[in-house]
């Protein structure tokens, strides 16, 4: 990789995480982007690889692209660079969705590569929760759902 | 002097170490033959596995899990690439052969003697007690596999807790890492130890390229040597086979050897699978996906065409599906142990084929068809319903040109009734079929009913690839039985023949 895309690598995906309040908050020196982003490109297939660089500059090229702006991406700012990577995941291109997609599966594994960060997420293993009552949990905001409108023949579809 | 890095002779040459090429070499190493086993990927101890997907991924998965279908809507191929094969980053779920798979195979393609009942239920027995087979335990469940067994009872769905091959679970979540107590009973844990106990030699970072064919049969095969960093031949080598070959490499590698050994015909058609896709949702109380057997409950519905599972991943994969980018994104990534997955395998109508790209490499064409498409979304439409229905404050079905986020019942019906295309729903495809079909035709099959080339002598094919339709559940146990079954029926013939 040349150090310019190693650099432009760790800006887009540094902008799906930028440092903010809650408590999973990526911060600054916490994640290596670029490494991530070039181990990521060696082991994909081929085709994968020249995807992930192709996502790249689809990114750097997303003010344009989004805003119709000639400002570079390096320049807009941190929430800014969001809400433009936010527009390429829903895309209405499919292509730009998937290649927008691809580096955000770049980003979480650069994010959870680090310790740190994966601690603070509270996300593996904790006994307590694995053998719990079968209770119903606190009632939500969400109606229930109709059992008699669900549109498959629950009996009948076992094997 | 040899201009091979590597050298070898057996009875057997096996290649491939998932759970064909492990189990033919259970088999045969049981009936007294040498082998040697070749293995594309390394040799890794489940305790030398990381934890962190972005290494651990790259060390056991091909390609990161990048190889894709072609076409306008590439759907990514999951399979292992390390001693042990898929079955050592699966989830270990067992499903023994369909009774209407087995009719189908038995009246259309000649297959009656291979997938015989009796014969079946006596390696099925043999298969589950070694690798230690049960229905996952409640105390490993953990909170997203509960969360779906309270969903089904809520709604009157057909749930139960999964059957797998690992009745030592300890709930550690790591089915997808290696599993760190050895509870799976991968066949790198399995039937691999017992074969090399008995003698076999295995070869891993071993490549192979082609099989070596002399007067109409198989007697060995070439490959290279890869290095263990960068996965780049380092080197040749060779290892010639007495007895035969056994080509094990699964549905898309194993096309790509016999074509590559210049053998044609039916070779790499009716590729077949079961892609699936997967939906996340945030609870009011926390779930903890990092908990519990990664898949510890099911929704089978094979006559609807589909099979709901629980499905915990790691984070990273979790995060990729949550939407958004940014300070949203963030602020639901900091309540991560709140949010559940679950997925849909569909068992999708769609024929492909895998045939050679220029470097030699496979290429598989497969696009889901109109019907497919539908299946997977009235499988996604029930798997939003259950969540809601167990408390679910926002589901996210990952769906293009629908909202990201779904609260109630009226959004979800509003999903139902859009019509979606092929390119709306993110695909990701594990159990892969077809590509070598077994059948009693030479003109509609590549391999006899005992999994023997119809022209090459001493050349088998031995995983999904004989598998004339896909099945409806997951493959491990029906492949693992089938080419026990072969594998047996081989020794006996080479038994009387001597």
């Amino acid at each position: 990789m040349l150090t310019f895309e190693r650099r432009a690598a760790a800006t887009v995906l540094e902008a799906f995480a930028p440092f903010q309040e809650p408590a999973l908050a990526v911060r600054p020196g916490e994640v290596d982007w670029s490494r991530a982003f070039e181990s990521m490109a060696r082991a994909s297939s081929p085709l994968a690889a020249f995807g992930l660089r192709a996502a790249l500059w689809i990114a750097l090229a997303s003010p344009l692209l989004v805003f119709g702006s000639l400002r570079s991406f390096r320049s807009l700012e941190p929430a800014r660079r969001s809400e433009v990577i936010e527009r390429l995941l829903v895309h209405r291109f499919y292509i730009v969705r998937e290649l927008a997609l691809y580096l955000k599966l770049t980003a979480c594994m650069a994010i959870f590569s680090s310790p740190a960060v994966r601690a603070r997420s509270n996300y593996d293993r904790r006994p307590e929760l694995a053998a719990r009552p079968k209770s119903d949990p606190p009632e939500s905001g969400s109606p229930e759902p109709d059992r008699r409108r669900l549109p498959v023949a629950a009996a009948g579809g076992v094997l | 002097m040899s201009h091979f890095l590597f050298e070898d002779e057996a009875e057997h040459v096996i290649v491939g170490t998932g759970a064909g090429g492990a189990t033919a070499a259970r088999v045969l190493s049981d009936a007294g033959r040498s082998l040697v086993l070749l293995e594309e990927g390394p040799n890794l101890r489940p305790d030398q596995r990381p934890t962190d997907l972005l290494t651990g991924m790259a060390q056991a998965v091909r390609d990161m899990g990048s190889q894709t279908t072609t076409g306008a809507t590439p759907i990514p191929l999951l399979q292992g690439r390390l001693v042990g094969g898929s079955t050592a980053i699966n989830s270990g779920i067992i499903w023994r052969l369909p009774e209407d798979v087995i009719d189908h195979w038995s009246r259309e393609h000649g297959l009656g003697d291979l997938v015989e009942r009796a014969a079946l239920e006596r390696i099925y027995e043999v298969i589950e007690r070694e690798l230690e087979v049960a229905e996952t335990g409640e105390d490993v469940l953990g909170g997203n596999g509960h969360l779906m067994a309270r969903a089904c009872e809520k709604l009157g769905l057909p749930g139960k807790p999964i059957t797998r091959n690992a009745r030592r679970c300890q709930g550690r979540a790591h089915c997808l890492q290696g599993c760190p107590s050895e509870a799976r009973q991968s066949m790198d844990v399995s039937y691999i130890p017992m074969a090399v106990a008995r003698g076999a030699r295995l070869h891993a970072l071993s490549r192979v390229e082609r099989v070596l064919l002399e007067g109409g049969r198989a007697v060995g095969v070439e490959g290279d040597v890869l290095d263990a960093d960068t996965r780049r031949p380092r080197g040749r080598f060779r290892v010639r086979a007495t007895r035969g070959v056994i080509v094990a490499g699964g549905a898309v590698h194993t096309p790509a050897v016999l074509l590559r050994s210049g053998l044609r015909g039916l070779v790499g058609h009716r590729f077949q699978a079961h892609p699936g896709a997967a939906v996340s949702a945030r609870f009011p109380e926390p779930v903890g996906m990092g908990t519990g057997a990664t898949q510890g409950y099911e929704v089978p519905m094979r006559t609807d065409g589909f099979k709901i599972e629980s499905l915990s991943l790691p984070p990273e994969m979790l995060a990729t599906r949550i939407p958004g980018a940014g300070k949203a994104w963030q602020e639901r990534l900091s309540a991560l142990d709140y949010y559940g997955q679950w997925a849909v395998q569909v068992r999708m109508k769609a024929h492909g084929r895998v045939t050679l790209g220029w470097g030699g490499g496979p290429i598989v064409r497969y696009e889901p068809l109109d019907d497919d498409v539908a299946r997977a979304q009235k499988a996604i439409g029930i798997i939003c319903r259950m969540m809601l229905a167990v408390g679910a404050t926002e589901v996210h079905p990952g769906i293009g040109h629908v909202p990201e986020t779904l609260r109630t019942i009226a959004d979800v019906e509003a999903f139902e009734r859009t019509r979606l295309r092929r390119s709306d729903i993110h695909f990701m495809a594990s159990h892969l079929f077809g590509t070598a079909c077994a059948g009693s035709d030479p003109t509609r099959s590549v391999v006899g009913p005992d999994l023997q080339h119809h022209q090459v002598r001493d050349l088998h094919v031995m995983d999904a690839s004989v598998f004339p339709t896909n099945l409806g559940v997951n493959p491990q146990h029906s492949i693992m039985a089938v080419v026990y079954r072969a594998a047996e029926r081989l020794a006996q013939a080479e038994r009387r023949a001597a």
